[in-house]
C-alpha cells in the first residue's frame, strides 16, 4: 500500500492534529489511557462487471480496490470536559490509496443537547452522506450509486463550522444541523478526465430529522456558491487539453451557457425516510442538484429505495434506484438499477456482503448513464471511446470490519 | 409417543436460549432521586439519545463484551444484538456523534463505580452484591 499525503492543506491539517495531541499529552498529568482513543473501519471489496467500459471504476475485469478502503480515527479529550479533538484519516484504494484527512476538528459541547464542530467536516448532502465509508454502519456495499455516487457529488468534505442539536418533542428523537464552510481543492473526475485541482467552493446548509426507531423522516437543504466559476473552467480546459471538441460544440449550440459567471449557485435538496418494523426495514430518499450555470452540469433528480429483512445474522435486501436529468444534449446520465444482496454478520464487528446489480441506461445513442466515459458522439463528432453496453450486470463482494 | 418426545425436545433445544438468559439488575447510586425506571428511558440514555434518565443527569457504564449479562441486557432493554449494537455506534463514533458508554470490567468493579460516583447508572447480574446500591429496573424473561 502506498501511502501519500493529497495536498499540503491536509498534510497541514494531519500535522496540527497531532501537534495538539502532543502538547496536551506533555502537559496534561492527569491524562489517562481513555482520553485518547482510537478506532477504525476497513473494508476489502472485490467487484466486477460485464461491460467493456469502466462505471465507479468498474468494468470487466476482476477489481479489488475501486470498493476497498481503510479508516483511523483518533480522539483526544482533556479531561472530562466539553472539548473534544477528532481526526479521521481516510485512504481508499480508488484514489491509489492517497491518505486523506476527512474528518479532523474540535467538538465543544455547548449544552448537553447542542455541540459544535470546528474544522474540516463532512459534508451532510444526503442521509447516510457522514458515514458513507464506514461500511459496517449499513446494509449495502455501498450506499446507492444513483444518490451517493461521485457525479453527483463530486466533493465530500469542507473546512468550517457545523452546530448540531439533538432533543425530543412529543416522545420523538429530533435532530438539526447548520454549517457553513469552503472546500478548498476539489480533485474532480469528469467523464475519465481528472481534474485535479478546482479552486474553492462556498457551501452552507441545514438538516433535519425527526421520529422514531419505527419511522423516521430527514430533509436536508444545502446551497454551494461559486461553483460554475471554479468548477467548470477547469472541465473546459481539460476537455480541449485531451483535444476533445467539446467546447467547441457547446460554444456552437449556444455561446452563453459556457461563459463563467460570478455567484454561480447550486443547490441540492433531499428528503429521505428509514423505518424498522421489527426484523423488517425500508429506507428510500429523493434528492435533487440543481445549478443555476447548467452547462456541462444539467439539473439531476435521483433516488432510492431499499426493503430488506434480518434472518437473525443473515439480511437480504433489495434496492432500487434511478438517476435523470432534464437536459440530455451533452450528458444523458439517465439510469436505473436493481440490486439484489445480503449482508452476513459473521462477527460483532465483521460483516460480509455480496451483490448483484442490474444496471440500464437510457436507449439514446448519447447515452453515458454514470459510465466513466464520454458520450460516443456529440452533436455528430465521434469522440473515440469504448463503446457503452446499454445494460450491464455488477457483481459486488467486500468484507467490512471495525475496530 | 416418540414423536411427542422429539417435540418436546425439540422446543427445549430451540427455546433454551432464551430460558437459560442471564438476569440482570440496573443499579444507581443510594442516594439517587430516581427510585424506578422504564425500560424505554434506559434504553435512551444507553444509546446516547439523551444524558437524562427521568430529568436526573447520568453516565451510563458497560459490561464488557462478550459478556452474557451485557448480551441480555442489551436484547431485553435496548433489543439490539451485538452486531446491531456495533453498527449503531458506527455511525454515530465516525460521523461526530458521540461514543458509546465507558466499560466496568465485572459486576464488582460495576458496583464500586456506581457507589463511588453520585451520578452514575450500570447493570450486573441478578446474583452481584447490590445491598449497598439502589436497583431501579429489573430484568428477567
Amino acid at each position: 500500500m502506498n501511502l501519500i499525503i493529497k495536498n499540503e492543506w491536509d498534510f497541514m491539517l494531519i500535522r496540527i492534529f497531532f501537534l495538539t495531541v502532543t502538547c496536551f499529552v506533555v502537559f496534561n498529568t492527569s491524562l489517562q489511557a481513555r482520553q485518547l482513543t482510537t478506532n477504525g473501519f476497513l473494508t476489502v471489496g472485490a467487484a466486477q462487471s460485464d461491460a467493456e467500459a469502466s462505471m465507479f471504476g468498474i468494468k470487466d475485469e476482476l477489481n479489488f480496490s475501486a470498493l476497498s478502503l481503510v479508516g483511523m480515527q483518533t480522539s483526544y479529550q482533556p479531561a472530562e470536559n466539553r472539548l473534544r479533538f477528532v481526526a479521521q484519516l481516510l485512504a481508499r484504494g480508488a484514489n491509489s490509496w492517497e491518505l486523506e484527512a476527512e474528518w479532523a476538528y474540535a467538538n465543544y459541547k455547548i449544552t448537553d443537547n447542542t455541540q459544535a464542530f470546528l474544522g474540516r467536516i463532512r459534508v451532510p448532502f444526503y442521509m447516510i452522506s457522514e458515514q458513507y465509508d464506514v461500511g459496517f454502519a449499513y446494509p449495502w456495499i455501498r450506499p446507492p450509486d444513483e444518490l451517493y455516487g461521485f457525479l453527483n457529488i463530486p466533493f465530500t468534505s469542507l473546512d468550517g463550522l457545523s452546530v448540531k442539536h439533538q432533543g425530543t418533542i412529543f416522545s420523538l428523537d429530533y435532530a438539526s444541523q447548520l454549517y457553513g464552510g469552503k472546500n478548498n481543492a476539489i480533485g474532480l473526475d469528469v467523464a475519465g478526465i481528472s481534474i485535479p485541482d478546482t479552486g474553492s467552493i462556498e457551501i452552507y446548509g441545514v438538516t433535519f430529522k425527526v421520529g422514531s426507531e419505527l419511522f423516521s423522516i430527514r430533509a436536508g437543504h444545502h446551497e454551494g456558491k461559486n461553483i460554475v466559476l471554479d468548477i467548470i473552467q477547469p472541465i473546459i480546459d481539460a476537455f480541449e487539453s485531451v483535444g476533445l471538441p467539446v467546447t467547441a460544440a457547446v460554444l456552437a449550440q449556444d455561446p452563453a451557457n459556457i461563459l463563467p459567471v460570478d455567484n454561480g449557485k447550486a443547490n441540492f435538496s433531499s428528503i429521505g425516510f428509514t423505518s424498522n418494523v421489527g426484523n423488517l426495514f425500508l429506507m428510500g430518499e429523493w434528492g435533487e442538484r440543481k445549478i443555476k450555470q447548467q452547462l456541462p452540469f444539467p439539473t439531476t433528480e435521483n433516488w432510492f429505495f431499499t426493503a430488506g429483512y434480518s434472518f437473525g445474522k443473515f439480511v437480504p435486501h433489495i434496492t432500487f434506484g434511478e438517476y435523470s436529468v432534464d437536459d440530455k444534449t451533452l450528458f444523458n446520465q439517465d439510469q436505473e438499477s436493481i440490486t439484489l444482496g445480503f449482508r452476513f454478520n459473521a462477527t460483532s464487528s465483521t460483516a460480509v456482503k455480496f451483490e448483484v446489480a442490474d444496471i440500464e441506461i437510457d436507449s439514446a445513442a448519447n447515452a453515458i448513464g454514470l459510465y466513466d466515459s464520454l458520450p460516443p458522439n456529440f452533436n455528430g463528432v465521434p469522440l473515440n471511446i469504448t463503446p457503452l453496453d446499454p445494460e450491464l450486470t455488477m457483481v459486488r463482494f467486500s468484507v467490512n470490519t471495525i475496530f | 409417543m416418540k414423536l411427542a418426545h422429539l417435540t418436546f425436545w425439540s422446543f427445549l433445544v430451540l427455546f433454551s436460549g432464551k430460558l437459560w438468559a442471564e438476569e440482570f439488575l440496573v443499579i444507581v447510586h443510594p442516594d439517587s432521586s430516581i427510585k424506578e425506571a422504564d425500560a424505554d428511558s434506559i434504553k435512551r440514555l444507553y444509546l446516547g439519545k439523551t444524558s437524562q434518565l427521568l430529568g436526573v443527569r447520568l453516565t451510563p457504564a458497560d459490561l464488557p463484551e462478550g459478556n452474557s449479562v451485557r448480551d441480555a441486557f442489551y436484547e431485553k432493554v435496548v433489543d439490539k444484538d451485538a452486531s446491531q449494537l456495533k453498527a449503531y455506534w458506527a455511525q454515530l463514533i465516525f460521523t461526530g456523534g458521540g461514543s458509546p458508554p465507558t466499560v466496568q470490567n465485572s459486576d464488582q468493579t460495576m458496583v464500586q463505580w456506581v457507589l463511588a460516583k453520585q451520578n452514575s447508572i450500570g447493570y450486573v447480574s441478578s446474583s452481584a452484591n447490590t445491598s449497598n446500591v439502589k436497583v431501579i429496573y429489573r430484568g428477567s424473561q
